[in-house]
């Protein structure tokens, strides 16, 4: 009798933990789906800062006062590449290097 | 205790009712709670609940950043959709020192002009229960003045949703006025039934239903224990599609920066130039002076002399061609030349042929075609250098007299296009008009008279648009194709194409030896006794024309406002792209060491030369003509033989 009680009382136990630990785990998800739609604000308005200073970046660096700094006797020597003067490579071809005069050494 | 069987049955009644009535009440909480569940919502969220607009933002212009071969960049913006905040209050909710104090307030936090102080105390004394007092503030300033409201609104007791804002986007230029009269704008007030933008016109007009969005919704508890301003988005908004243009930012700034210079050198009233690849037909820069800043567009509406900024004038502005029309009727006659022999006929003439053309009459008309200088024998290079006048007259004749007068149009409007709209992707494209033998102008008299032809060979009784002009020197350059010219790539919508221009295939309207024979006579023209040396380019070969055409003004040939054209393309092999100029009214006046400046030579030409030299170093095309000796030879030859033909 006595030992029914006690088996009793500890499978309760055990059944209210895992009740417990579920009912708290929902609650940590509807915490963080709670939190969604405000981390998704604060995503548009990073979006939307990093279009302004892109913004501030193109008014520095349009063509026009690019143009004007070009003309200024420190950056004279700058010039405008040829296109005989660019070499033009595949993309990872540039990367490839070859190994096999390390391995002889 | 032992309880009388009369007392057990009023306990049992009792207990019965109170059961009752607690079966009544939970019924009743069952019914509203999960039976009419979503009719309460339904009436909860009509009360507390309001749906407000999320704006959306519309699409962009984007600059071709990959015409630079070997060298792509990054895409360009070229407008910025920025969100900015708007400031409603309740007037009827504050008493006239609370006014006071709001006004105060508010000017003191956010530093504002007079005219915004006015204006927020104007809205404030109206009887209303909703008006706007502040508009287009950044997004930061909210929080500051949310701050000052909730302290604010707390100590005078009144309700926190009687100030609120509201977000919309606000249209920003990186580059200034770059590209204003193609791009425009939208007005500040969208509007109020669509909540769309009003587009004032350009490419924003072309295609507002692609750069329109659809807008999101969201909605805000409206109770007077909550500010309004917290909300939560339900529906996210769709935002517009962005446009990618044909044209390149760099270029179009050294476009600008050079025709700016270059109108106000000549002292003229403005100006255009428009540069175009030959061969695929995308147009690179469409630069125009006055300038139209986008961004302060009620100036220029309100203004009707500032009004003239916004039309882009290479697109809707038609005017006689002059001299520069004579190229195309030289290519013409070389073209016949070719087709006559093809059908075993006798050609027309030789470009080498020295023709007499001194005290030349037309027949059946009255006028005279004259030279400024009167010269005893030509040939079509010499007319292309001297841009002579008699010997174009007498080419058309020949023309004229093999074919008639039907088929000169019909090679004009079907061959060249002329006449007809290209189809540029800008509203209000100006058709041009080519005279119709047999058709009346509206004052009763004939499009096509007998002195007509001769007129026409040499650019005059002809109207055409610069997109026209740069059409056909493209066929001239690019070995003989007609090609469509366009300024859009492609519109792109969340990452897929949506749009890409139809483009009609390029159609061969001329062949190797007509090209390569007027190809000849241009490169004469910027070289050493032509009409306009001051259109050679540094480093690099160039072919090119010159003209000067009277601009019509009620009617008849003004004597003192003019056009300055030049039309050419450079490298003159393998050319990287074909440029138009034009300058509206340059002053007439001599320079001495110079010329007439009012002469396409004069003014336009050295336009199209600092712009060319620059834009061919940006596009990295290798000088061919690094000591500026090409087609030296030639012009030497060339200079020989006019002297010993006209005993000079």
């Amino acid at each position: 009798m006595k030992e029914m009680i006690i088996q009793s009382i500890c499978s309760m136990v055990c059944v209210g933990s895992y009740f417990l630990s579920y009912i708290d785990k929902q609650n940590q998800l509807t915490y963080l789906r709670m939190q969604i739609p405000q981390v998704e604000q604060e995503i548009i308005e990073l979006k939307e800062e990093i279009a302004e200073l892109k913004y501030d970046i193109d008014q520095f660096e349009s063509p026009s006062n690019l143009l004007d700094i070009a003309q200024l006797p420190e950056f004279s020597h700058l010039q405008y590449p040829f296109m005989q003067d660019i070499l033009s490579l595949q993309e990872g071809l540039a990367m490839h290097t070859d190994h096999s005069d390390r391995l002889q050494r | 205790m032992f309880v009388s069987s009369s007392d057990r049955k009023r306990l049992l009644v009792v207990c019965v009712f109170l059961s009752a009535l607690f079966s009544l009440l939970i019924g009743k909480f069952y019914q509203i709670q999960i039976v009419e569940q979503e009719k309460w919502e339904r009436l909860a969220n009509l009360q507390h609940k309001r749906f407000l607009v999320e704006p959306f933002r519309r699409g962009s212009f984007y600059s071709n950043t990959s015409i630079k071969k070997g060298h792509p960049e990054n895409p360009q913006k070229l407008v910025y959709d920025a969100p900015r905040i708007h400031v409603f209050v309740n007037p009827n909710a504050f008493s006239l020192q609370q006014k006071q104090v709001i006004t105060c307030a508010l000017s003191r936090r956010l530093l504002l002009e007079e005219k915004q102080i006015d204006a927020m105390k104007k809205q404030l004394h109206v009887k209303s229960k909703l008006r706007r007092i502040l508009s287009w503030l950044e997004p930061t300033l909210q929080e500051k003045i949310e701050t000052w409201w909730k302290g604010f609104a707390k100590q005078n007791h009144l309700p926190k949703n009687a100030l609120h804002f509201l977000k919309e986007y606000k249209r920003y230029y990186p580059f200034g006025s770059m590209l204003g009269p193609l791009l425009h704008t939208v007005q500040e007030r969208r509007n109020p039934l669509t909540h769309r933008a009003v587009p004032t016109g350009g490419l924003e007009l072309q295609f507002h239903l692609y750069l329109t969005g659809k807008p999101g919704k969201k909605w805000i508890y409206r109770s007077s224990r909550n500010a309004l301003g917290k909300s939560v988005l339900v529906e996210p908004p769709e935002h517009g599609a962005d446009v990618y243009l044909t044209i390149n930012h760099y270029i179009q700034t050294i476009a600008e920066k050079k025709l700016e210079e270059g109108v106000k050198k000549a002292q003229a009233k403005g100006g255009w130039l428009v540069i175009m690849d030959p061969y695929s037909g995308d147009i690179l820069s469409i630069a125009q002076y006055p300038f139209f800043d986008p961004s302060s567009y009620a100036k220029y509406f309100s203004d009707p002399v500032k009004q003239e900024a916004t039309k882009l004038k290479a697109v809707t502005d038609a005017f006689e061609p002059a001299s520069i029309f004579k190229v195309i009727t030289m290519t013409l006659a070389l073209q016949a030349n070719q087709d006559a022999l093809a059908q075993g006929k006798a050609a027309l003439f030789d470009p080498h042929e020295k023709i007499p053309t001194k005290n030349i009459r037309f027949p059946k008309t009255r006028f005279r075609l004259k030279d400024g200088v009167e010269r005893r024998f030509m040939n079509m290079y010499l007319a292309i250098q001297k841009s002579a006048n008699v010997y174009t007259g007498l080419i058309m004749q020949r023309m004229l007299e093999t074919y008639g007068a039907h088929w000169i149009r019909e090679q004009y409007v079907e061959r060249f296009r002329l006449g007809k709209k290209t189809g540029i992707e800008v509203p209000a494209e100006h058709p041009g008009m080519v005279p119709t033998p047999g058709k009346l102008h509206p004052n009763g008299k004939l499009e096509w008279s007998h002195a007509t032809p001769y007129s026409l060979a040499i650019g005059h009784n002809i109207l055409v648009n610069s997109i026209q002009m740069i059409q056909v020197y493209a066929a001239i350059a690019n070995g003989g194709y007609l090609v469509q010219p366009t300024i859009i790539k492609e519109i792109v919508k969340e990452g897929k194409v949506v749009f890409t221009p139809k483009k009609k295939a390029p159609k061969k309207i001329l062949d190797a030896y007509a090209v390569r024979e007027t190809k000849a006579g241009l490169k004469y023209a910027t070289k050493k006794r032509g009409t306009s040396p001051r259109g050679a380019i540094r480093g690099y070969s160039e072919a090119g024309k010159s003209g000067t055409s009277e601009k019509i003004i009620q009617g008849k040939y003004s004597q003192s406002k003019y056009f300055s054209v030049f039309c050419g393309f450079a490298p003159a092999e393998n050319p990287a792209f074909v440029m138009l100029v034009v300058l509206d009214e340059p002053k007439k006046v001599f320079i001495p060491g110079v010329g007439k400046n009012h002469m396409g030579g004069t003014s336009a030409a050295p336009i199209f030369s600092a712009v060319a030299e620059e834009a061919l170093h940006y596009l990295g095309v290798d000088p061919d003509d690094p000591n500026n000796q090409d087609w030296k030879q030639e012009t030497e030859e060339l200079i020989r033989l006019y002297k010993e033909w006209n005993g000079l």
